[in-house]
């Protein structure tokens, strides 16, 4: 470029100028920050278990998309971490038992499946750690039933006895213990207290919006407590609800994924609340113990449509030449 | 608050002088000529308030010289001139016969008359743009008699049927002649879109006209002087100058103590909504106010990366319009299908640049659009 004389070659760009500063790649290194109590917990419960699957699904994530950039003949932009928490995340939703082999497959479908058909990142219209989740589930159902892989833990699924002896075998699980993790689920996805730290700290740190969260533990709290006041002998109260299963997770990290949920506030209340409603309808008739997975994935088809419900927009002006 | 979303004035400081200060130096103006024809020649000599640029189609405001000199280049959208004598160009005629010559008196004068409506609510707005572009402060509290007799010529020529001032909350500012309106001092309320809506409780109604507090000072300048305002106000990091349209953007940086090196930004105007300048050379023109120096920093601010959807932009977007579905179908060229995302009510405050995580030129992608759409003929719509 030949300098203009007597002047410094300036930058020129378009307002704004000035840049508020989150960026991609700090709001993922932050998300990671934020699971890490759950990770922390999951390495207590499960020890070597968890960081091998943990390890291998966020490994087996930036290796797959790293792939599948060099093949489309991008810049592979393993450096934003968002790659690396999307493996995490698919970690933390499958058995700590889970064997190697089910790791790298279903790690490697979030990725191909669930990111990169659609274009990379941001243009999923699914949360992509559940498009491997449902793959894996599909196909080989029983690895990923948590009693039957964690047969020598001491722990159970409480959401499976729910399902098969009903509401008042729940009784043996105390509150704390469930808080404290003390329940078969997602190698992450059952530390129900650290997935709370963690989702605090996102609410905190305004990487992601209250409305879709509380919509969402809304809807399983009202739809939980209606089928709990119509029979408290057939359906389970509220707080098991809520503390098994990834119910939290969901709630604070699969369900704000940016690019499968919808923008503006009621779009997503009404996301949330979908949502949550769908958890229980899927927990008490579905044949699946743990409906937040589906659940998600039913909402994210439903996205293009609550993004439809908009505000009128300024003066209501339609015609470009009418401007000014 | 963020200080940067504060339009609260600031505490007025010193006025720096640019004639007084560069006195020793022959001054060296650059006037932007974009859109109009030059009236001089290379070598001609040009008195003080004399026009040098104007609109073939009579829609855009004449430009001045701000000096008395000689004309160094005429350049496309440029012309320079150099200080040198003392010339001053004869007095202008003001009529008071009708409305149009009234209007085509002032737009000969420098002062620009395309929005201004016959029978309107006349908005002044008071309101700094953005925060600390408040060198109007001095000229309510210091010239309210120049501003009223621009006010009286203005109310003669448009016979509005309401006057209203829009002010920052807080100040005690008046005009004689006009009801005021207190306006929350927070960006993006100070634009005029958000300040006709504030004031009418109407959004882009059709029949207001706002002009800036500055314009109305000129237009008053204009008129108690029977010249062209070749002074005006702008303010440079903290400090306010009183420079002659066309004062070149680096003299300024260099006497507000900045230092501008390589790659470093210059912007017309504030940081959120302002236009970045390509040389340091570029002048001044009649309607700036603040000029805004950004040093580069490592990262780039913008980057040409993907839309992850977050909708940042969409909570954060004063005009309720989904900037990100905008950006993406204008990142792609198609620019139609941005009119159905009502493209067309985005007043371009800057918001969604800002907060976007993506870091995407997102105004720059909308102001794509709207200028390729601007281009193609009217076909329907207008009648509606
Ligand atoms: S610049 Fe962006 S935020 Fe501002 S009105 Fe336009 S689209 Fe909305
Ligand atoms: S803020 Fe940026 S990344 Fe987020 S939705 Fe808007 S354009 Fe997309």
């Amino acid at each position: 470029m030949k300098p203009i004389t007597g002047s410094p070659v300036l930058t020129v760009s378009s307002p704004s100028h000035i840049h508020c500063g989150r960026t991609i790649k700090n709001s993922a290194l932050e998300t990671i920050f934020a699971l890490t109590p759950a990770i922390l917990f999951a390495i207590w419960h499960y020890h070597m278990q968890a960081v091998r699957v943990l390890a291998l699904s966020g490994f087996i994530a930036v290796i797959t998309e790293t792939v599948c950039l060099y093949i489309m003949k991008r810049k592979v932009e393993a450096n934003n971490f968002t790659t690396l928490l999307c493996g995490l995340m698919f970690g933390f939703l499958i058995p700590p038992a889970a064997p190697w082999w089910l790791v790298t497959v279903g790690s490697a479908f979030s990725i191909i499946i669930g990111r990169m058909v659609f274009g990379g990142l941001g243009a999923s219209p699914l949360c992509a750690p559940l498009v491997g989740w449902a793959v894996i589930t599909v196909s080989w159902p029983d690895l990923m039933n948590f009693d039957m892989t964690m047969l020598a833990s001491e722990l159970t699924y409480p959401l499976s006895q729910l399902k098969n002896f009903g509401p008042e075998i729940l009784n043996e699980y105390s509150i704390k213990n469930l808080i404290l993790g003390n329940q078969l689920g997602g190698t992450g996805a059952a530390q129900a207290g650290a997935i709370i730290i963690g989702g605090i700290y996102m609410l905190g740190r305004k990487i992601i919006r209250p409305d879709i969260p509380f919509a969402f533990i809304a809807g399983v709290a009202i739809t939980a407590s209606l089928f709990h006041v119509i029979d408290p002998l057939k359906y389970a109260p509220i707080q098991y609800h809520l503390l098994c299963g990834s119910t939290l997770f969901g709630a604070f990290f699969l369900l704000t994924d940016t690019s499968s949920s919808p923008v503006g506030h009621i779009p997503m209340i009404a996301y949330g609340l979908t949502a949550g409603i769908m958890v229980i309808l899927i927990r008490v008739y579905g044949m699946y113990p743990d409906g937040v997975p589906f659940a998600i994935l039913l909402a994210n088809l439903m996205t293009p449509l609550f993004d439809k419900i908009r505000p009128a927009p300024f003066g209501g002006v339609t015609n470009i030449h009418l401007q000014r | 608050m963020n200080p940067l979303f504060s339009l609260t004035p600031t505490e007025r400081g010193p006025i720096v002088n640019v004639r007084e200060q560069e006195s020793n130096i022959p001054l060296t103006i650059s006037i932007e000529t974009t859109g109009l024809s030059s009236l001089v020649e290379i070598g001609q000599q040009v008195a003080r308030g004399q026009r040098i640029a104007a609109d073939n189609y009579g829609t855009q405001a004449a430009l001045h010289s701000s000096v008395s000199g000689t004309v160094l280049d005429v350049k496309t959208n440029f012309i320079l001139i150099k200080t040198e004598g003392d010339r001053i160009a004869d007095l202008l005629e003001f009529s008071t016969a009708d409305s149009r010559t009234m209007l085509d008196n002032l737009r000969n004068a420098g002062i620009n008359v395309q929005h201004l409506k016959q029978g309107c609510t006349l908005i002044i707005n008071a309101v700094p743009p953005e925060s600390g572009i408040d060198g109007h402060r001095f000229l309510i509290e210091e010239f309210n008699s120049i501003m009223i007799e621009g006010l009286t010529y203005l109310k003669d020529a448009l016979t509005p049927i309401a006057c209203t001032i829009a002010i920052p909350k807080g100040m005690n500012w008046t005009l004689a002649g006009c009801t005021v309106h207190e306006i929350n001092p927070v960006y993006p309320e100070g634009l005029n879109a958000m300040v006709v809506k504030a004031v009418t409780g109407k959004e882009m109604p059709p029949e207001v006209s706002v002009i800036d507090a500055a314009t109305l000072y000129r237009i008053g300048r204009t008129i108690h002087g029977k010249q062209p305002v070749s002074d005006i106000m702008v303010k440079v990091g903290a400090t306010l100058f009183q420079a002659p349209v066309g004062t070149q953007v680096g003299l300024l940086a260099r006497l507000a103590g900045f230092t501008v090196s390589q790659h470093d930004r210059v912007i017309l105007g504030g940081p959120l909504s302002g236009e970045a300048v390509y040389t340091l050379r570029h002048g001044i023109s009649p309607s700036t106010q603040a000029i805004t120096v950004l040093s580069s920093g490592s990262e780039p601010t913008i980057k040409d990366s993907p839309c992850v959807g977050c909708g940042e932009c969409v909570i954060k977007c004063p005009a309720r319009i989904m900037p990100n579905m905008i950006s993406r179908h204008s990142e792609f060229g198609l620019f139609e299908n941005t009119l159905a995302y009502n493209i067309a009510s985005c007043f371009e405050c800057g918001l969604c640049t800002y907060w976007c995580p993506a870091q995407r030129p997102v105004l720059q992608y909308i102001r794509l659009a709207k200028k390729e759409l601007s281009k193609q003929p009217i076909l329907e719509d207008l009648r509606k």
